[in-house]
């Protein structure tokens, strides 16, 4: 496998930029390219009968040539703890020489090391609490000894609203929810339906007082398409807005199933710095605690630069076809997928199938605010996308 | 730079970052942040405050915290967090509420240290004073009246060791001052403010102050057991109680400046965003303003329209996250301190410019200068909520330098300066290097030629 030498474009030295007929500098930059077109052709096949010949070389350029895509070369963020996954480090010299320092001064202060490290540890250990202690105090569902553990949620959409069955498929969607379409006179803010929703005064038939509310959606619409869903955690919880796009129903999805009404399992992937956890939080905390396996539900939300897509399936373990990669397959260490697994264990006969469900959507966070609509804590601005390989969540 | 942050879930942290420090950069230096008390979501932190003095005697490093629900904890800061409460913890106090209601129901509106004496406002109205510079800690609580969103001490005149004047505003609730006749006595209200006139269509503008301060060197003259001690309308200023200067900050977004010598409603009023006010300091460079005197404003100026005659500049935040400085003297923004992504929670100030902010982005950021640059930008985990700067001055790291390194500057200083002669040599080398540069390109040509033209091969430059 020759390596190929690059025609040059820069203008002091190449060819192209000195013939000043053009009928000779077309002949001639098309002569170029014919000619570094069949020298990587020549490249390809040569490769091609080598890896016929050897299958441990194509495993090995697989392994060395990953893409670079924008998931691995995102910007190096502190607040995400023990690093990016799967991101491409380039220790610069810079970083050498600092760390060959580093080693110097540690030699000096054993005691002082010695001390830094027990407050490195107690800091660690602080950390951890303080986020637990954050998250319930932000999702009261999320707490252990469950005063409110089931969530009960209130779906109601923005004013003069025209997409009334959209919001209401909504209901399927998360267990224990009801749909209640906004007033057409006296339109309540929201402020107005989170203190009513938190402190129901009015008892159900049976007499008993109803239950509080612990979650508030406001699908948003616009031109009879939902775009927006904002949801407020009750009672006095922080507020979340969210841009929805790409919104497809049940019925637009080719061999769709019809959801039951068993209690989804839950899948969150990709949330890594603090933003993105309570992001994570916000969600466990608006399903049931206790998944009903037997439903075979599953609801992913998978976050990627920043757009969280929503899927709902039913799965199905079942035998794995002659037909079908093993279970594992394109997972290897190291390759491009990442992973931790070996080539595909083969002796697992099981392959899952997955059938979609429900609405399929993608949401964006857009901002979230203290309490019900109180003071900002992280607005979407424009400029954050400035640096493509930076993201929030 | 050392700052005291209080955060939400009931954390002190004590951080040390010198100037330089932006965390989001791999290759700056890191701060080190040591973390005390345990979290707990149900205690958030409402204040942090430096104390100079405990117990008789100067001690650096002492902040006092003070929990939303009225507990204050005295913690030492030069005791690593590692070595227990008991090591760290010099006091606590639950301040016991009169009527037995629990804690969380009133929880603390306003505090902070002014003079060494330690004050928090609650919202049923309750004030508790403290002092550690005696013996022993010594607290002094005041019921007042009604309820509060924000209040301020005056300790300019001191009463018995205690502040002269209490300040209180809550929603619906103008501004009043309370001053105490002797340590025994009642809290007498004696001065209430007016609100602004009605807006263009004729409607009550809303009264919901968030932050009340005293603006100094107001001194007042304290009106003793005389029974004109109510003023119920602004007389001649003899008769009233102590003469005050006092800023408010609103819900709705005013900045309101009063003079109780001049009158009740406010003497200055604008708007200056459109949401709540969350934290208001008088900026270092504002010029300690005259004695009472010289009036605050331009007298007999609508307060819509007044300006201060002497400079005075504002730090406000607000809940949208609007971090900005705000000139009075001009009635414009003088500018915005850049940079968090989330309401900025709390500010502190340090001698001459140094503006520190805490938010719900969990960043610290420190701004200096005329130009409000980022010289600070430290990541610290938790959405802060209080913050006091401790020592606004950098370690200075001294470097030992060896003998030949000074020999050498010595050598270097020695030597004159050639300046001018420099410019002649460079002006006629420059001409000499260009007819170089000519010879050179000319010598180039001659070989490009040889390439040109011949067989086909050699015509694909590759």
């Amino acid at each position: 496998m020759g390596k190929i030498k690059k025609t040059s474009t820069s203008q002091s030295s190449s060819k192209t930029f000195t013939i000043p007929n053009k009928l000779h500098r077309q002949a001639h930059n098309a002569r170029v390219k014919s000619v570094v077109e069949s020298a990587k052709r020549k490249e390809r096949f040569q490769r091609k009968k080598d890896e016929d010949r050897d299958p441990a070389l194509r495993e090995e350029r697989l392994k060395k040539n990953i893409p670079a895509t924008l998931e691995r070369k995102r910007v190096w963020d502190e607040r995400v703890e023990g690093g990016i996954p799967n991101r491409i480090e380039k220790p610069s010299a810079q970083e050498e020489e600092g760390a060959g320092k580093r080693q110097k001064t540690q030699a000096d202060g054993k005691e002082e090391a010695e001390e830094a490290e027990l407050l490195a540890a107690h800091e660690k250990a602080q950390a951890e609490k303080a986020e637990e202690e954050e998250t319930i105090a932000l999702f009261p569902t999320l707490e252990t000894q469950a005063s409110i553990s089931a969530p009960k949620i209130l779906i109601t959409t923005s004013r003069n609203c025209h997409i009334h069955e959209p919001a209401e498929q909504l209901t399927q969607l998360f267990p224990n929810s009801t749909y209640i379409p906004r007033g057409r006179e006296h339109k309540f803010s929201i402020k107005e339906i989170s203190a009513f929703a938190s402190n129901p005064t009015a008892a159900t038939s049976s007499g008993h007082p109803r239950e509080p509310y612990t979650h508030l959606i406001v699908v948003n619409e616009d031109r009879k398409i939902i775009n927006a869903l904002t949801i407020v955690v009750l009672p006095a919880g922080p507020t979340f807005h969210f841009s929805l796009t790409n919104y497809l129903p049940p019925k637009r999805i080719s061999g769709h199933g019809k959801p039951t009404g068993h209690v989804p399992e839950l899948i969150l992937n990709n949330f890594l710095t603090p933003l993105g956890k309570v992001t994570s939080s916000l969600f466990q905390s608006m399903f049931p605690r206790q998944p009903e396996i037997r439903g075979r539900q599953v609801v992913t939300l998978h976050n990627q630069r920043d757009y969280i897509f929503f899927r709902r399936h039913r799965y199905v373990f079942r035998e794995r076809r002659e037909t079908e990669k093993p279970v594992g397959y394109g997972l290897e260490d190291g390759g491009k997928d990442g992973g931790n697994g070996s080539k595909g264990d083969e002796s697992i006969p099981i392959r899952v199938g997955l059938q979609e469900l429900g609405p399929q959507f993608t949401l964006k966070l857009r901002r979230v605010e203290r309490g019900i609509k109180e003071g900002v804590e992280w607005e979407w601005k424009g400029e954050m996308e400035k640096d493509r390989k930076r993201f929030q969540l | 730079m050392k700052f005291a942050i209080g955060d939400d879930i009931g954390q002190l942290k004590v951080i040390t970052a010198p100037r330089g420090t932006d965390s989001s950069l791999k290759t700056s230096v890191r701060a080190r942040i040591s973390t005390y008390f345990t979290p707990d979501r149900k205690e958030p932190v409402y204040a942090v405050c430096k104390i100079d003095k405990y117990q008789g005697e100067e001690r650096a490093g002492l902040v006092a915290v003070v929990f939303t629900s009225g507990k204050v904890k005295l913690v030492d800061t030069s005791v690593s967090p590692i070595n227990g409460e008991g090591k760290y913890l010099l006091y606590t106090h639950a301040s016991p509420t009169i009527h037995s209601a629990p804690a969380i129901a009133s929880p603390v509106v306003s505090a902070g240290v002014q003079d060494d004496i330690l004050y928090l406002f609650r919202t049923n109205g309750e004030v508790v004073f403290y002092r550690f510079d005696g013996k022993s800690p010594s607290v002094k609580t005041v019921p007042l009246p009604g309820n509060a969103a924000a209040g301020a001490v005056f300790t300019e005149a001191l009463v018995d060791g205690w502040p002269g004047a209490i300040a209180i505003g809550g929603e619906k609730r103008d501004l009043e001052i309370f001053e105490s006749a002797t340590e025994e006595g009642d809290w007498k209200s004696v001065w209430k403010a007016k609100n602004v006139k009605q807006d263009k269509l004729g409607l009550e503008v809303p009264v919901y102050i968030r932050r009340v301060l005293f603006l100094g060197a107001g001194r007042g003259e304290i009106a003793g057991n005389t029974t004109a001690a109510h003023p119920r309308r602004p007389t001649t200023v003899q008769t009233s109680g102590g003469k005050y200067r006092l800023a408010t900050g609103t819900h709705y977004s005013h900045l309101r400046i009063y003079d109780t010598a001049v009158s009740r409603r406010p003497i200055f009023t604008t708007a200056l965003t459109k949401s709540p006010i969350l934290s208001l300091h008088l900026h270092p460079s504002t010029q300690s303003p005259s004695p009472t005197s010289t009036p605050l404003t331009v007298p007999n100026t609508p307060p819509e329209l007044s300006t201060t005659s002497s400079p005075h500049n504002w730090i406000y935040t607000d809940s949208n996250g609007r971090f900005a400085l705000y000139s009075s003297t001009n009635r414009r923004e003088v500018g915005i301190y850049k940079g968090s992504t989330g309401a900025v929670n709390a500010t502190a100030t340090f001698s001459k410019d140094v503006v520190a902010g805490v938010g719900f982005d969990r960043y610290l950021r420190v701004y200096e200068g005329a130009g409000r640059e980022v010289v600070v930008k430290a990541y610290i985990k938790s959405k802060g909520t209080a913050i006091v700067v401790l020592d606004g001055e950098d370690e200075v790291i001294e470097v030992e330098r060896s003998r030949e390194e000074v020999e050498e500057e010595e050598v270097w200083e020695d030597m004159e300066e050639v300046a001018g002669g420099g410019s002649d040599e460079r002006d006629g080398g420059e001409e000499g290097d260009f007819t170089k540069a000519l010879v050179k390109v000319r010598r180039r040509r001659p070989r490009t030629d040889k390439e040109g033209g011949g067989s086909k091969k050699r015509r694909v430059e590759v």
